[in-house]
């Protein structure tokens, strides 16, 4: 048995490593929880490109790989307006119709397919698909036909068609030549556009159906734009292929 | 003996202490506990067995990039029962107002939506379509329609914020949407506006 004041010197620094270890341990079990970045103001917010004026040939629908990935949403807004997605779209020249395919994020739903047409009228047409999060990183192949049989658009993904507009494109939409567009959207600058700098949304292949109906590739010389450059990426790689990604 | 008693009170305010430091952390990343169950739903069933034939089959349409000649799509489809919601699902329909659907037409992920619906159904449901690889599978799925007073719109990079805006306040929209009775998940979900 060692005297009193042996034993305090060496029982306090073992006190003090288990203390130390206590404190470090403390503070590994105390997982911070994620931080959402406040939504801030409602619109639309694209990282993406979209053909601007004349395209020769004139096209009736498109076609892309994307992979998909996913992307945080902002807090603020519980609501399914919400969103985070990235999508291919055959539009009319102003901009007014659309028919249009891809994948989304709504607040309150996992990552899904979707498609949306609309022809003016004030009555989009949209379909939501099943639960689609273990399609991400994996590439998948979208399509907005058009199909002379019904003289419609097709929203087509891996070939199975997820939603139709019923109604002829050729005489709602007008305003031609048609605009290809292909991009990221989010409706909050404060939401992630999806994707990351190492696993990033990947449109590969874009092409566009032309009046024989034939899918070619996209001309060069689509326009870019991004809205949120301080936080969004977005890779050129060729006259059809690039990537998007959040920071 | 007592550096051991000092240790040993050292190590449980450790782990009192990290359990509530966890517990905290976590708490904000729970998700929003499940409504309650609505008292007057009355009791739960059994996963219900089919006993009606086919009140119709319907043609949907054909896999545009299959072979025109290859049998079309047919969905066969009957009243189950009209029990009143599971719990899980009354969450989603509780603060949304329910209408029965004016159409539905729309044909999608092989889950045909019939016009007419009433607000919840359960009915049996085809996935797939003849001659599709994963095959044809039948299963009982609750359809649930309601109506929201806006739409989701997407739309074009060159559209602007105000025709969007305008475009959602115009339209008022019927969801149907179906759900997987077994197991909650969403097969399927229509906005029609």
């Amino acid at each position: 048995m060692l005297a009193d004041g042996n034993l305090r010197r060496r029982t306090r620094p073992r006190l003090l490593v288990t203390l130390l270890l206590a404190g470090l341990f403390c503070a590994w079990s105390v997982a911070p929880p994620a931080h959402a970045a406040t939504c801030g103001a409602f619109g639309h917010y694209f990282d993406g490109k979209y053909w601007d004026g004349e395209i020769s040939p004139a096209p009736e629908g498109v076609s892309t790989y994307i992979v998909p990935r996913d992307g945080s949403l902002c807090s603020g807004d519980s609501s399914s307006d919400n969103t985070t997605s990235a999508w291919a779209m055959i539009a009319n020249g102003n901009g007014s119709k659309w028919g249009q395919v891809g994948f989304t994020h709504r607040q309150g739903h996992p990552i899904s397919w979707f498609s949306q047409f609309y022809r003016g009228d004030g009555h989009p047409t949209t379909n939501f698909g099943a639960d689609a999060r273990s399609q991400i990183g994996v590439k998948h192949a979208f399509y907005v036909e058009y199909v002379d049989s019904c003289a419609c658009h097709r929203a087509i993904i891996n070939g199975s068609v997820i939603g139709t507009a019923p109604w002829n494109v050729f005489s709602e939409f007008g305003y031609q030549p048609w605009s290809p567009q292909f991009s990221s959207e989010t409706n909050y600058l404060a939401t992630d556009v999806p994707g990351s700098s190492s696993y990033p949304v990947s449109f590969t292949s874009m092409g566009i159906q032309n009046f024989g109906d034939d899918l070619v590739p996209l001309p060069c010389g689509i326009s870019s734009r991004n809205d949120n450059t301080a936080s969004w990426g977005r890779d050129t790689i060729s006259c059809r292929d690039f990537k998007t990604w959040t920071k | 003996m007592r550096v051991r008693r000092q240790v040993a009170a050292v190590w449980l305010v450790i782990m009192t202490t990290s359990s509530t430091c966890v517990m905290t952390a976590c708490s904000s990343q729970l998700a929003a506990p499940a409504a309650p169950a609505d008292p007057s739903a009355g009791p739960a069933t059994s996963a219900p067995v089919p006993t009606l034939a086919a009140k119709r089959e319907r043609d949907i349409e054909t896999n545009p990039l299959a072979d025109p000649a290859a049998p079309q799509r047919v969905t066969y489809s009957a009243d189950l029962v009209s029990d009143p919601l599971p719990a899980m699902l009354s969450v989603n329909v509780s603060s949304a107002e329910a209408i029965a659907v004016a159409k539905s037409d729309d044909f999608a992920m092989g889950v045909n939506l019939q016009p007419g619906e009433p607000t919840a159904t359960l009915r049996l449901v085809s996935l797939g379509y003849p001659g599709d690889p994963a095959g044809v599978t039948k299963s009982p799925a609750w359809i649930l329609t309601w109506k929201n007073s806006k739409a989701e719109i997407y739309g074009p990079v060159t559209l602007s914020e105000k025709d969007r805006q305008a475009i959602a306040d115009q339209a008022h929209c019927v969801f149907v949407e179906a759900i997987d009775a077994s197991s909650g998940s969403v097969l399927n979900m229509v906005q029609a506006c």
